[in-house]
């Protein structure tokens, strides 16, 4: 009894440092975990932001590639064919803005000025095509879409620099 | 405020812009027509011609998203519009026109540049 009564104290002192110690312990166990969680998260963001950029270019230099069809198409004077192919350019402009977060206020006002100039070209088009005439002045829908062709680029430079930005 | 005049608004607040050069004008495959584009909307302007009318129509489309016209005024719907400012929508709607052209086609720039030769040479 005697024992006890010399110890206890000591030993509950020396229960409640050791409960410190691996309350401190946990603490710093749970904060690592917490940080290397919120590491691989930001990784995680990271890579999913560079997929996304890496999938703008692809889509732009598909649409890139499309205007350049429809210029073709327009020295060949297919004109029946062009009025789907400028309706299925929009969409998928509109489709890009919509998807792509990290545009700019004015990039994203170039987009809407590219679709409605493929709107007005689109229109001529269709005018021309019921009266089965050849639109007034076909040049010009080239001298269009080069313009816009030259815009979309543009973008693709501007989001392939800031995906070189990301690697460096 | 009915639409015509909330457009009648625009129509003045884009010659405002215009003449500040917060507005980026750019011609169209049509013929005297001129477009400036927003994130979501484009507005379009055209100078036409109004058989057995003395001056010509000016005409503004707004067009959405997707490059759908979703309103098309000329001057004569905004004139009865806004009747007590109707002698001024046909002016003020040439002078927009005008703007968004010469922007558009850089006149402003052309004239500075010749001007600036011109002082060169003298």
């Amino acid at each position: 009894m005697e024992f006890f009564r010399e110890w206890a104290d000591p030993a509950s002192v020396l229960g409640f440092l050791v409960s410190l110690i691996g309350f401190f312990i946990t603490i710093v166990v749970v904060l690592r975990s917490k940080s290397a969680a919120e590491r691989t998260g930001q990784a995680v963001a990271e890579v999913r932001q560079k997929l996304m950029r890496q999938t703008a270019v692809f889509d732009l230099n598909r649409v890139l590639a499309d205007v350049d069809e429809l210029k073709a198409l327009h020295r060949a004077s297919v004109w029946e064919l062009l009025p789907a192919r400028y309706s299925s350019l929009r969409r998928q402009l509109a489709g890009f803005r919509g998807t792509y977060p990290d545009l700019t206020r004015r990039q994203k006002a170039t987009i809407q000025g590219i679709i409605s100039q493929f709107s007005e070209i689109e229109s001529i088009v269709e005018k021309s095509l019921a009266t089965k005439q050849a639109p007034p002045d076909p040049p010009s829908l080239n001298r269009i879409a080069a313009e816009q062709s030259d815009k979309l680029n543009d973008i693709v430079i501007a989001v392939q620099q800031t995906i070189g930005g990301a690697n460096a | 405020m009915t639409a015509e005049e909330k457009v009648w608004q625009l129509i003045r607040r884009l010659v405002e812009k215009t003449a500040q050069g917060n507005v980026v004008w750019e011609a169209t495959a049509a013929q005297n027509t001129f477009q400036t584009s927003f994130p979501q909307y484009s507005v379009r302007v055209a100078e036409l011609d109004r058989p057995n009318y003395r001056g010509p129509e000016y005409v503004l489309e707004m067009l959405d998203g997707n490059g759908n016209v979703i309103e098309r005024v000329d001057d004569v719907d905004i004139q009865n519009a806004v009747p007590m400012e109707s002698m001024e929508v046909g002016k003020t709607m040439h002078d927009l026109y005008r703007a968004a052209r010469r922007h558009a086609l850089g006149v402003d720039t052309a004239l500075d540049s010749l001007l600036s030769e011109l002082e060169k040479a003298s």
